[in-house]
């Protein structure tokens, strides 16, 4: 088998797996109590007449199957629906907005940040392994790493916004406030991502650390790194050059798999710092069974990690003989 | 009896569909007059979704409601509602517990707000909207309000959860509005008259009333607006626009309604239609989401001016409201702060001024002591949720029989459970219209009411045959067509002696019964408040992990 049959197989892989997500999506968000509708008239004012005009409204009367289908076809014709819960509004609307925006640039800069002080602080606690600065990091990042993330975004709250009063309690933006111009606007908007970020890049950082220092200790274990010492390199050429280079293929797959958390967020900080993005939209939409607008999301990211992993896998493929090999038997 | 704490959604889909249960407690919230007893007690609202989820069937209360829904006469009909309080206090379907009440946490520095029943910041509640003001400013102050989430609808006519009806109460106008005391009074309509036969509702508007648009609200308008709710396929505000029969208009400023029946609550449900532009909304649909084509366009007291979307809305003072010399505020800002303690936080430090909802029972603690605060008295109404007991009327027996109903309703304690539940914050209702809520007009002095009396309770079932006759501290049902009749007879013998003790001991035994399953619905009722949350979360978990799991292996194989 060639290259291109490769490419051509794993797209197909693909290509079923998101049908089944799609499948289980339409599934799990039906069986999970409670009906859309009651979203509406949890309000007193709203007649059972009214209630029973949205459920026909909403095809919600017809057999599951029917309704399975009504939604296959639609997603054939790219149409997502429109939200239960903001009736009239379309769900691409919805997911595609700044709800997104927010969440990418929150998840891409707390992991950024993660992964970047998780790597440097990863190779230095290998390199000094034992140490009392070894333990100090290795504690300090199990415990980050183990901390309940909204309990430690509170906390942030409560020092950061409420003792000393330096970041916004709430929101993206300050309210009603207009903005002279957009580098305002970024230095406003940044000075509300501070406090989530933070959150986040702590959470994030314990778990890159550990990893990145047992991968180090692994490839120290290496042949290559005895020759490294015979050669006579120096200790900092042997730590990076070497060791963390090697190091590093790993971690990026584990990027790879976290690439998914850029879109579904992180519900319980998003929800501490009032961050509008699209984790919260997921605890919303739960709440309030707005089927739609779940269905939505869940696409997308199974669309996500899909593509994700068929890129990784077809780079790799090219990179590495070994698994061209590997398929071709 | 054992009671189980259930989310709201596997609770509600039991209620809408299932109707197994047999005996839940809820709140099920009141409008400002008592719309709430057709739905919840007439016999057409027993179906999937209906409101008389215990499927109450009495046809003496059927006919009396229908009598009521359309006396014109406020004594007469009053009369006739309190006939139907006795009667339902009789069959029992439900046991009114308490209402939960509204306190609120508001920065001292503002006055003006009004308290009535369901809470200083509900949506029918346009006093406080109008009248809310800075102490040192009487014009022109920025008030900020937190809401739990963003408002759902930028439509008035769906926009009827708690969040949207607020805004859209102070972007739109109705014709009539509430006093404090829960009486109807003048708004958009200077006056009104209702012909004997009840057919006829004539409205005279106010004549400078103008659209934020600057055009002139006239008669037209609020015609265009009942035709607008007649002709949609989702009907809304259902009870008084299907029997609307006609609108016509009788120049620029009055409007006269032609009824299909005489309607009793007519103009009470006229408070609940937003009067819309005729020149924005005409050709449009019940659904049009008004977002993001245009700003919504009133005539009320605050004018639309910024929002971002998810996050917060800007309101801005209409200078040219109708009204003299209102409102006093400059601008309303409603801005999303999602968790509650950020929210209390958030009034601790003056970044807001206050928020839509009552006080969560964790702050009330903290905001009673903090200086800042206006004190909790002056922000405390009575709510508009009412928790109640329901009983399924549908197959057990014993909650078919009133005596059983009775005595639990003997058995709770309503004063302790505001205690525990409420901190104190709630008030106990004894009736099924509670003149705490509608108002001293609603006062029934002979109204049939059930007082916390355990030893009473347990002697109305002894004397009822439901006897604890394996003595395992259950009662048990009383044998088919057993006549019980008790007689008391003083112990004479030894044997009678123990014999009475040992039933005093039950007896005792019983109300310890009683007493833990009471502890046991106030856990309950704690529980729910965390539950409801839990449960999401833990959905939201699962439904990833599976998602993931199945995405896992499916590119596996």
């Amino acid at each position: 088998m060639g290259f291109k049959e490769y490419v051509g197989k794993r797209t197909l892989h693909g290509v079923v797996t998101i049908f089944l997500a799609v499948t289980l999506n339409f599934i799990l968000f039906r069986i999970m109590p409670g009906d859309p509708t009651r979203a509406v008239s949890g309000d007193p004012r709203v007649d059972t007449a009214t209630r029973l005009a949205l459920i026909a409204k909403f095809g919600l009367d017809r057999p599951l199957f029917e309704q399975y289908f009504i939604y296959l076809y639609n997603l054939l014709r790219g149409e997502l629906g429109i939200s239960f819960v903001q009736i009239g509004r379309p769900v691409i609307d919805i997911i595609l907005g700044r709800k997104m925006v927010n969440t990418i640039i929150l998840m891409g800069s707390s992991m950024f940040i993660a992964f970047i002080l998780g790597i440097t602080a990863g190779v230095y606690a290998a390199w000094r392994r034992g140490t009392k600065t070894d333990i100090s990091f290795i504690i300090t990042s199990l415990a980050t790493y183990s901390m309940p993330v909204f309990w430690f975004g509170m906390l942030l709250l409560l020092v950061f916004s409420y003792y000393i009063n330096v970041f916004p309690i709430a929101g993206t933006i300050t309210p009603g406030l207009v903005h002279p111009n957009f580098i305002e606007y970024a230095k406003d908007y940044l000075h509300h991502l501070m406090a989530p970020m933070i959150t986040l890049g702590v959470s994030f950082f314990g778990g890159y650390f550990l990893f990145m220092r047992d991968t180090i200790l692994d490839v120290f274990t290496e042949d290559y790194m005895l020759t490294a010492r015979a050669k006579g390199l120096t200790n900092r050429m042997i730590l990076f050059k070497h060791a963390m280079r090697n190091a590093l293929l790993p971690m990026v797959s584990l990027m790879g798999v976290h690439v998914t958390f850029l879109i579904s967020g992180a519900t319980m900080t998003e929800t501490v710092f009032s961050w509008d993005g699209l984790g919260r939209l997921i605890y919303d939409s739960v709440r309030n069974n707005d089927y739609p607008v779940l269905q939505g999301i869940f696409l997308f990211m199974a669309v996500l990690v899909v593509v994700a992993n068929i890129v990784a896998d077809i780079v790799n493929a090219y990179l590495d003989p070994r698994i061209k090999e590997a398929a071709d038997r | 009896m054992k009671a189980i704490p259930y989310s709201d959604e596997v609770l509600y889909d039991n209620l809408d569909l299932e109707h197994d249960y047999e005996v839940y407690e809820m709140s099920g919230g009141y409008d400002p007059y008592p719309s709430h007893m057709t739905p919840r007690f007439h016999s057409s609202e027993i179906m999937d979704y209906g409101s008389n989820d215990w499927a109450y069937d009495n046809p003496e209360v059927d006919a009396l409601l229908d009598q009521a829904n359309r006396e014109l006469d406020f004594e007469t009909r009053t009369e006739i509602l309190w006939e139907i309080q006795d009667i339902i206090a009789e069959d029992f379907p439900y046991i009114p517990l308490f209402t939960s009440d509204d306190v609120h946490a508001i920065r001292k520095e503002w006055t003006g707000y009004v308290c009535m029943p369901g809470g200083i910041f509900n949506w029918y509640n346009r006093l406080t909207t109008i009248n809310l003001q800075h102490e040192d400013m009487e014009y022109g102050a920025d008030f900020i309000m937190a809401y739990p989430s963003y408002i759902r609808y930028y439509n008035p006519i769906m926009g009827t959860d708690g969040r949207s009806a607020l805004v859209v109460s102070m972007v739109y106008d109705d014709l009539v509005a509430y006093d404090e005391d829960m009486n109807l009074t003048p708004w958009l309509a200077t006056d009104w008259t209702v012909s004997t036969d009840g057919l006829t509702i004539t409205f005279n508007l106010v004549e400078d009333a103008m659209w934020h648009d600057d055009v002139p609200l006239t008669a037209e308008d609020v015609k265009f607006t009942i035709d607008f709710y007649k002709g949609q396929d989702v009907p809304y505000d259902v009870p008084l626009m299907s029997r609307i029969d006609s609108v016509e208009t009788d120049g620029d400023y009055t409007v006269i309604v032609h009824m299909a029946e005489p309607y009793a609550w007519a103009v009470n449900d006229f408070e609940d239609v937003p009067i819309m532009p005729k020149h924005i909304w005409e050709g449009k649909d019940w659904d049009w989401p008004v977002h993001p084509d245009a700003m919504p366009i009133g005539s009320g007291p605050f004018k639309w001016d910024s929002y971002l979307d998810g996050e917060w809305i800007k309101l801005v003072a209409n200078e040219d409201f109708w009204m003299e010399g209102k409102p006093h505020l400059g601008t309303y800002t409603v801005r999303v702060i999602s968790e509650s303690s950020a929210r209390y936080l958030a009034i601790s430090t003056g970044e807001v001024h206050s928020e839509r909802y009552e006080l969560d029972t964790g702050f009330i603690e903290a905001a009673a002591a903090d200086p800042n605060l206006a004190p909790l008295e002056d922000t405390w109404c009575v709510g508009m949720w009412d928790y109640y007991i329901a009983f399924n009327q549908r197959f057990d027996p014993a909650l078919q029989d009133p005596v059983v109903k009775k005595a639990i309703a003997h058995a709770i304690d309503k004063d302790r459970l505001v205690e525990i539940a409420r901190l104190g914050y709630g008030t106990v209702t004894e009736t099924y219209i509670p003149p705490q809520f509608f108002g001293p007009a609603y006062e029934n002095p002979d109204a049939t009411t059930y007082e916390y009396n355990v030893f009473l309770a347990n002697q109305m079932l002894d004397a009822a045959g439901y006897l604890d006759i394996d003595a395992d501290g259950i009662r048990e049902m009383p044998a088919p067509g057993e006549e019980e009749e008790e007689e008391v007879v003083a112990p004479e013998t030894i044997e009678e002696l123990q014999e009475a003790i040992e039933d005093l001991s039950t007896s005792l035994s019983e109300t310890r019964g009683q007493m833990t399953l009471l502890e046991s619905e106030v856990e309950a009722l704690g529980g729910r408040l965390n539950s409801s949350l839990n449960i999401a979360y833990g959905l939201a978990a699962v439904a990833l992990i599976v998602a993931l799991v199945a995405v896992y292996y499916a590119m596996k194989s």
